[in-house]
């Protein structure tokens, strides 16, 4: 797996809770998930699970609280994947 | 991403320092409340001609639910319309000078930061009213101790009130779509806190609003959860906080379906 393919299946499972949309549209490493998707915090959690039920992985509290931008998300996904 | 609070024990992260400043604000709180709340009482009373229906009977009942629940911690769960559900809240449940005697009676709460900061009294005011302000989307580690304090107040005894749709409902209804899982991770640390689910709402209420209009009377009701748990961390903290939401959204469907009967 791709940093570039888990990047897009990072955005396809954000995109439902993003509320500008537009950003969406030229979403990149560095767009911020909270600032620049406009994305609830409260909804972080469901995020997260998704994540785990998507890649088949176990995210520990630490990992999840240093996640801030979608290249973070990334990141973290493909670490834990092939470790 | 600042999302995993509740999966951990907090009561032992919480420093010297802010354990101390939550016990001045308590007795600062306890003290001033003759002087705020009644006050305040008053002008919902009389000013606004405000009621609660059958208040005499919520009372007794939340007075059995005290007993019941002992020295346990009581997490207040309720629905959010207006920007006075808390005093509304702790009105209904007991007369105001037991709040004073008793801290459960006086329950916490966890306000949006911004409606409260930007004048000096209104801090004074919110601080006076044992509110931990908490900004909405806020940086990261924010919430995070805010929740810490939270579950230290819990784990001393105390009551907090927290509404798990996060502010005001822009439906008009309890939104069972957009809510938070705070209450769930809190009820995670604390094993012995017992989840009370408050619904209340004015008669005339159509849609969230500041005030409630003049003369309204408030049906309120409340029930003790039995709330279960079959996953941990995350998805434990989810599931706890979609009972409370499911119970509050079933009180609402009860008050809606008696009330349209009964005109």
């Amino acid at each position: 797996m791709t940093e570039n393919e888990v990047f897009t299946r990072v955005v396809k499972i954000i995109t439902p809770f993003a509320k500008n949309t537009a950003a969406l549209g030229t979403a990149n490493v560095s767009t911020r998930i909270l600032e620049d998707l406009s994305v609830n915090s409260a909804r972080l959690v469901d995020i997260i699970l998704a994540f785990e039920d998507e890649f088949n992985i176990a995210i520990d509290d630490d990992a999840a609280d240093r996640v801030r931008t979608l290249g973070d998300a990334t990141h973290m996904i493909v670490s834990k994947a092939t470790h | 991403m600042d999302v995993s609070a509740g999966a951990r024990s907090w009561r032992s992260r919480l420093g010297v320092d802010f354990r101390v400043g939550l016990s001045v604000q308590s007795a600062l709180s306890r003290l001033i409340c003759p002087l705020a709340y009644h006050p305040l009482l008053f002008y919902l009373k009389f000013v606004r001609g405000y009621k609660i229906a059958e208040i005499q009977k919520i009372r007794a009942s939340f007075n059995g639910l005290l007993a019941e629940t002992k020295d346990d911690p009581l997490l207040i769960c309720a629905n959010h319309l207006t920007m006075i559900d808390s005093a509304l809240i702790m009105w209904s449940l007991s007369p105001g000078w037991k709040c004073i005697l008793e801290s459960r009676r006086f329950p916490w709460n966890l306000p949006e930061r911004t409606i409260f900061s930007d004048r000096w009294w209104r801090t004074t005011l919110c601080y006076l009213a044992r509110c931990l302000p908490i900004t909405r989307n806020g940086p990261p580690g924010e919430s995070k101790r805010v929740l810490e304090n939270v579950a230290t107040l819990l784990g001393r005894g105390d009551s907090v009130l927290i509404f798990p749709e996060g502010g005001r409902s822009r439906i008009g209804r309890i939104d069972v779509e957009n809510f938070s899982y705070g209450v769930g991770m809190i009820a995670q640390s604390l094993p012995n806190v017992r989840i009370v689910c408050v619904f209340s709402r004015g008669g005339n209420q159509a849609e969230y609003s500041i005030l409630p209009r003049r003369g309204e009377t408030f049906f309120v009701q409340f029930k003790l959860l039995n709330w279960t748990l079959k996953s941990k961390g995350l998805r434990g903290a989810r599931e706890i906080a979609l009972q409370v939401i499911e119970n509050l959204a079933a009180m609402e469907h009860a008050y809606f379906a008696s009330h349209s009967s009964s005109r």
